[in-house]
């Protein structure tokens, strides 16, 4: 399987480790009750199809991911910083346009 | 007492070990790093920080992932969105660049020993690689200047292309002489030299 | 003795004789050969015995779907068993030696199981050995394991080399006969890069030894011009003697090289195989097609082989492997070995076709050779037991089946059977949808591919040359537009006359109703026709049941000759098509490789990649025990003349106690923590405070799981107010790291923080004992070390003899005591430098076992009480989890079960009986209820020399409510009992007064 990761570019599988479901969020610690930390923290679906998920492209340039990904195939519709550097992919492909500039 | 001890001391001392085409398929040249730095950027401090290290190093940070940009003894490495890995002459490169980036504009680390790194090239250097590196090693994929952090026998590395042929090797301090022992037995069979550390 | 060497023809060098030995004696052959080919040219009939009945067998095949010709190759270290003789490149020396045979291959004392037969069906293991009587099985199952199976293995070490690498192109091509030499010249003229991978030595395929014309030329030349061609082009990789056995996601194949595997050893520093993962964009399946056998009574007799196989003998290797042949085939291709061996002048005495009428170029043939032709006949036994005797023919018409009544009987020493052919679709069934039934063909081509590759030539159903050659260009080209190259058209090369293989009648079973004597389906898992009826009547009718109960298509071969028969059989039995009986799928590997391939490099000093510290040398010189932690080498003692690893131990711990000693710590996990928000993160993080964390001090932090658990410690030191230096443990630095990295990227990414790795910056020692101060002021330039000037916990940035240092006065062994980061690289030489001045103080080195000694002794905890199931206030932790914050796991920690008074909690447990206390015993009540019921467990233990007493942790139920209670430690496995004492797990200076002087 490769990961197309946006900054190191398609890369095998065994660089990364896998972190799960990315559609979960963290609860506000500040308001959530017993049952948000359980669903948070343990239920996970397991869906035939597409998925969001984190992946660690830890033997890479160590960016977590969110890659959507087809469990059924493994097919890799595409993958995405996750964090402050979100949406960096798109500025680093089309990058070479502002080669001159500095 | 500064005496620097690299990893790879006793290991890496100039020899010639031929295949049987008796010739050497590749050279194997341990580089010394005097100063090796990484540099993170605040994502909304990017230029910020890469007109601080082009103001420090007098070189322009590759402005393209998997980049680099080279000027005199000084290269920039793009190791990630607005992270880059410097590597200079320079002992007082962390001191420079921790004077001009501060903690405002993002985070400046001192890798200088973290890291050893391996010189290798000639003929056979794409072949030998091969034997560990999961990446394209076609110029056209892989031009010269690029970098990739990948891993060769579950050992983390950058691999710099120098030119066609020739490439370094950046790799974690404690791995160097398991990875330096992976390396030679991969070269043994196209042959290789070992060409005194430092002289790359 | 009836296979003999044709006085000309053949790809082979007559004028290089090479040797071998088969069982021990001497043979000669030619370079060129195959050990098949010169076994058969030496006239060995009998090449092995079968796997259950060990019924004689000879030669069968030509290549990789050979099922009787298994050999074990070499010997002692080298020894390889199983190995297809067909797919043996003969070597001067080799030596081989044939399989499942005992006294010998000629007097077999298992063939007796043949007598036996009707015991031995489908399923007769199971039902005799399993189920209500599995104790017979498990007395049986050695005699039986012995009696039917393989070559045997060597359990000496493999001496040979193996390698693996990567290879990337834009069109893989598997197969180099003349589909695959087409795509790869279309294909290649555009710029693309290939790859093209052939099992042969030789390049060619079916073209190799061909009779046919190809262009202006023999086929065979025009072969040879087209690799020259091929091999001279940059953006071409040829891959010879190389099997793509595996296709995986994304375009990604296995393949296995055999580089030395045709030579009797290796040269030095060259690998005897080599795995590629090759990555393409696009792959033409050129695989070609494998012929397949027909059933009758004794069809696995020695002399019975594939007609295409025969063809290839004589034409690529100058061998007959018989002197009287005749065929039996439902088609007209088969008749190209007629014409074979026709040319080549040996006798074809007659030819057998179910059919009633044949193509006319292949009744030409025949006429031609004088055979007599017997249309509208089957063979329905073969005779003759070590060697093909005799065949009995019979009349046979679609509408009446089998006449056996008319049966006569013709002397012959070979039979060449084709039953049709069967497109190797195994690397296109991995990446697509269910086969596709194709009637004419009566078989199985590729489904929908679910990967980007097309399947040319034979493997997709075209079985001339001349359609082969035009699919090859067409693939090719289309794959290389594909990858967005633009391959301009390329011709076609004309090809002579051929005789092809158009009209099948899809006839799978010769056997005359009632008809006697075993006729086998699978040869290489001894499978006959009735095995499969018998399987059908009992129930087992879906074909992956057939499969499994009958383990028809499980050998190493993996029904490569019989799936299609076995399906065919199924489909009679039900009444059914053979595709509405379905076709299992194809897995990988496509041929068994070598678990040595897939290894690579990685074995011996290899097997997986280790980590030094910058101390290595020095702690190897000075004669220290190294051992594995995880990936690191540690010293574990530095043991003096003599001394038992106890004994090194307990002095280096004693010795720390009453003076100094010093350990390496540097295989702590050490992050650097950057930014304007670094305090706040790590309160987030940590489950006490660390927000008002003065400059220049250390921390020791918990960290919990997000679940409320206890995950990992360590100490962090604030080095400026944005600036933090984090120790993790050995175990979890990198999985620390990546959840800070976790943290940071998809929780609080708001968050200005930077976390790097440094821990292969710095080279870490700990100094501890009583003169640890002493010490360190006679080496530090810079740093005062009084108590007042650097306390307790303090961080100090200075010198050591000029190298840059950071020094946290620490303790982890209860001890007055400093932690002295240097670089890296000045690790080794600060050692020496501070083991030099402590010669004046009495330093010790101590290694990972007075380390532990000492922090037992202290009761801190470690790897074996941080094992994920306890929580902080199990370990008597509970004070450093805040409840005045939010952090990583303070949602969670309180839930029921993880504050139940009865968790097993922390304890200190001595023993009374001057025994040992084992980690891992279960803490027992003296006397009590049997079988005993586990109240906890020892987690770490230790003699420890301040209570000269053996010591040790354990969790244990109430543990804190147990203190001065007896119980046993018991370890049943060991039978090992000690009488134990629960006492605080703090054993030595409770109050800490010692680090703190």
């Amino acid at each position: 399987m490769l990961i197309p990761c946006p900054h190191c570019g398609p890369r095998d599988v065994g660089e990364f480790t896998y972190g799960g479901d990315a559609t979960k969020e963290r609860p506000d610690p500040g308001s959530a009750a017993a049952a948000d930390w359980c669903d948070y923290v343990f239920q996970r679906e397991n869906p035939r199809g597409p998925h969001l998920e984190y992946w660690h492209h830890a033997q890479g340039c160590r960016l977590w991911l969110k890659v959507r990904r087809d469990t059924a195939t493994h097919r890799i519709e595409g993958a995405e910083i996750a964090g402050p550097w979100a949406g960096a992919e798109a500025r680093e492909s089309d990058s070479g346009e502002g080669q001159d500039v500095a | 007492m500064s005496d620097l001890l690299s990893p790879l001391q006793g290991h890496s001392e100039p020899r010639v070990a031929v295949a049987a085409q008796g010739e050497a398929g590749v050279a194997l040249t341990e580089r010394r790093i005097v100063s090796l730095v990484q540099v993170a950027a605040w994502s909304d401090r990017l230029a910020q920080v890469e007109d601080a290290v082009a103001a420090v190093t007098h070189c322009t940070p590759p402005q393209r992932p998997r980049g680099s940009s080279l000027r005199e003894t000084t290269t920039i490495m793009a190791i990630g969105p607005g992270r880059y890995l410097v590597e200079s002459a320079d002992p007082e490169l962390a001191k420079k660049l921790t004077a001009v980036i501060g903690p405002d504009l993002g985070a400046v680390t001192n890798l200088s020993q973290a890291r050893s790194v391996v010189r290798i090239n000639g003929p056979k250097a794409t072949w030998v690689l091969s034997k560990g590196l999961a990446i394209d090693l076609d110029p056209a994929a892989f031009p010269p200047l690029d970098v990739a952090q990948t891993a060769i026998h579950e050992v983390g590395v950058l691999v710099r292309r120098i030119a066609e042929d020739s490439f370094d090797l950046y790799v974690f301090r404690g791995f160097a002489l398991s990875f330096w022992a992976w390396l030679t037995e991969a070269a043994a069979e196209t042959g290789y030299r070992v060409d005194p550390p430092g002289s790359a | 003795m009836s296979g003999f060497r044709l006085p000309s023809c053949g790809l082979i060098d007559r004028s290089r004789p090479l040797h071998f030995t088969f069982d021990g004696k001497r043979y000669q052959g030619f370079a060129g050969d195959s050990l098949a080919s010169a076994l058969l040219a030496n006239g060995v009939d009998i090449l092995g015995r079968s796997f259950k009945y060990h019924r004689p067998r000879g030669l069968f095949s030509a290549g990789v779907e050979e099922p009787n010709a298994m050999v074990t190759l070499r010997s002692s270290a080298r020894t390889e068993p199983n190995c297809k003789a067909p797919m043996v490149e003969l070597f001067e020396g080799l030596e081989a030696k044939s399989q499942n045979r005992w006294p010998s291959l000629g007097l077999d004392i298992m063939a007796l199981n043949g007598l036996a037969g009707p015991l031995l069906s489908a399923g007769f293991y199971y039902k005799t050995f399993m189920g209500p009587t599995r104790k017979a099985w498990m007395f049986y199952e050695h005699f039986i394991r012995k009696a039917a199976g393989m070559g045997a293995g060597t359990q000496l070490r493999d001496p040979d080399r193996y390698e693996e690498t990567n290879a990337f192109c834009d069109v893989l091509i598997a197969g180099a006969g003349p589909t695959g030499l087409m795509a790869a010249l279309a294909a290649a003229q555009s710029g693309a890069r290939i790859v093209l991978v052939d099992d042969q030595a030789e390049m060619g395929g079916s073209l190799r030894g061909t009779s046919l014309t190809v262009g202006e030329a023999a086929g065979d030349i025009w072969c040879r011009s087209a690799l020259a061609v091929l091999s001279a082009l940059p953006n071409v990789t040829l891959l010879p003697r190389t099997t793509v056995y595996g296709y995986y996601d994304d375009n990604t194949f296995g393949a296995v090289e055999r580089v030395s595997d045709h030579l009797p050893v290796p040269p030095e520093a060259t690998p005897r195989q080599r795995h590629w993962t090759i990555r393409a964009k696009q792959l033409v399946i050129a695989a070609g097609a494998i012929e397949r056998p027909l059933i009758f009574a004794g069809n696995d007799t020695p002399g019975v082989m594939l007609a295409d196989a025969i063809r290839i003998y004589v034409e690529r290797y100058g061998v007959s492997p018989g002197q009287r042949i005749a065929l039996f085939a439902n088609n007209d291709g088969a008749y190209r070995t007629v014409a074979a061996l026709a040319k080549a002048g040996v006798t074809v005495v007659a030819v057998v076709d179910p059919r009633p009428e044949i193509g006319a170029e292949a009744r030409s043939v025949v006429e031609g050779c004088g055979a007599e032709l017997l249309t509208g006949h089957v063979v329905t036994r073969a005779r003759g037991g070590r060697r093909l005797a005799a065949i009995e023919v019979t009349p046979y018409d679609p509408a009446n089946g089998v006449q056996d009544r008319l049966h006569r009987s013709i002397p012959v020493d070979c039979l060449a059977v084709s039953g049709g052919w069967t497109p190797t679709i195994h690397l296109a069934s991995q990446a697509s949808g269910p086969a596709r039934w194709d009637e004419a063909l009566a078989a199985f081509l590729p489904g929908e591919p679910t990967q980007p590759w097309q399947a040319a030539g034979a493997c997709s159903g075209e079985l001339s040359t001349a359609a082969c050659l035009t699919a090859g260009i067409q693939a090719g080209a289309e794959a290389a537009r594909a990858c967005g190259f633009a391959p301009s058209p390329i011709s076609v090369p004309a090809v002579g006359p051929e005789i092809t293989c158009d009209a099948i009648l899809p006839l799978w079973d010769a056997r005359p109703a009632g008809g006697k004597g075993k006729a086998f389906v699978d040869l290489q898992h001894d499978v006959t026709a009735s095995d499969v009826s018998l399987a059908h009547r009992e129930g087992f009718r879906s074909v992956e049941h057939l499969k499994r109960y009958t383990t028809l298509g499980m050998a190493t071969d993996q029904g490569k000759t019989s799936n299609m028969a076995g399906l065919a059989l199924m489909a009679q039995e039900r009444g059914l098509s053979i595709p509405e009986v379905g076709t299992t799928r194809f897995r990988p590997p496509y041929t068994p490789i070598a678990l040595g391939a897939l290894a690579g490099q990685a074995r011996g000093a290899h097997f997986r990649p280790l980590r030094r510290t910058p101390m290595h040398d020095w702690h190897v010189a000075e004669g220290a025990d190294m051992m594995e932690v995880g990936l690191w080498q540690r010293p574990r003692v530095y043991r003096r003349d003599g001394e038992t690893v106890e004994q090194a131990y307990i002095r280096e711990a004693r010795q720390v106690r009453q003076s100094v000693g010093i350990v390496d710590v540097s295989t702590l996990g050490k992050i650097d923590v950057q930014g304007p928000d670094a305090a706040e993160f790590l309160n987030r993080v940590y489950s006490n405070g660390f927000l008002k964390l003065p400059e220049g001090k250390a921390r020791y932090g918990l960290m919990l799981r997000e679940d409320g658990f206890l995950w990992d410690d360590g100490t962090t030191w604030r080095l400026g107010e944005h600036r933090f230096l984090m120790t993790t443990t050995t175990a979890n630095a990198a999985p620390v790291l990546a959840q800070l990295e976790f943290l940071l990227a998809a929780v609080w990414p708001e968050m200005k923080v930077a976390v790097t790795s440094v821990s292969d910056q710095w080279a870490a020692m700990a100094v501890s004992g009583p003169k640890a101060r002493d010490l360190l002021a006679a080496v530090l330039d810079d740093i005062g070390m009084s108590n007042e000037a650097f306390p307790f916990m303090g961080v100090r940035e200075g010198h050591l003899d000029g190298v840059p240092v950071l020094v946290a006065r620490l303790s982890f062994s209860g001890e007055l005591a400093y932690e002295v980061y240097a670089g890296a690289h000045s690790g080794e030489a600060v050692w020496r430098r501070i083991m030099a001045a402590g010669e004046a103080f009495d330093v010790v080195a101590y290694g990972l076992e007075a380390l532990g000694t000492l922090r037992i002794e202290k009761g801190h905890v470690a790897g074996p009480e941080l094992d994920g199931r306890t929580t902080a206030e199990d370990l008597g932790l509970g004070g450093m989890t805040s409840r005045r914050k939010d952090y990583i796991g303070s949602a969670m920690m309180d839930r029921e079960g993880l504050v139940d008074d009865n968790r097993m909690k922390l304890v200190g447990l001595i023993s009374r009986d001057g025994q040992p206390v084992r980690s891992g015993s279960h803490l027992i009540v003296p006397n009590g209820e049997s079988p005993p019921r586990s109240l906890g467990h020892v987690t770490s233990s230790t003699y420890s020399p301040a209570l000269e007493k053996y010591i040790a942790l354990g969790l244990l139920e109430d543990g804190r409510n147990r203190i001065g209670e007896a119980l046993v430690a018991t370890y049943p496995l060991k039978g090992h009992n000690v009488d134990v004492e629960v006492v605080s797990s703090h054993f030595f200076d409770p109050e800490g007064s010692r680090m703190h002087v």
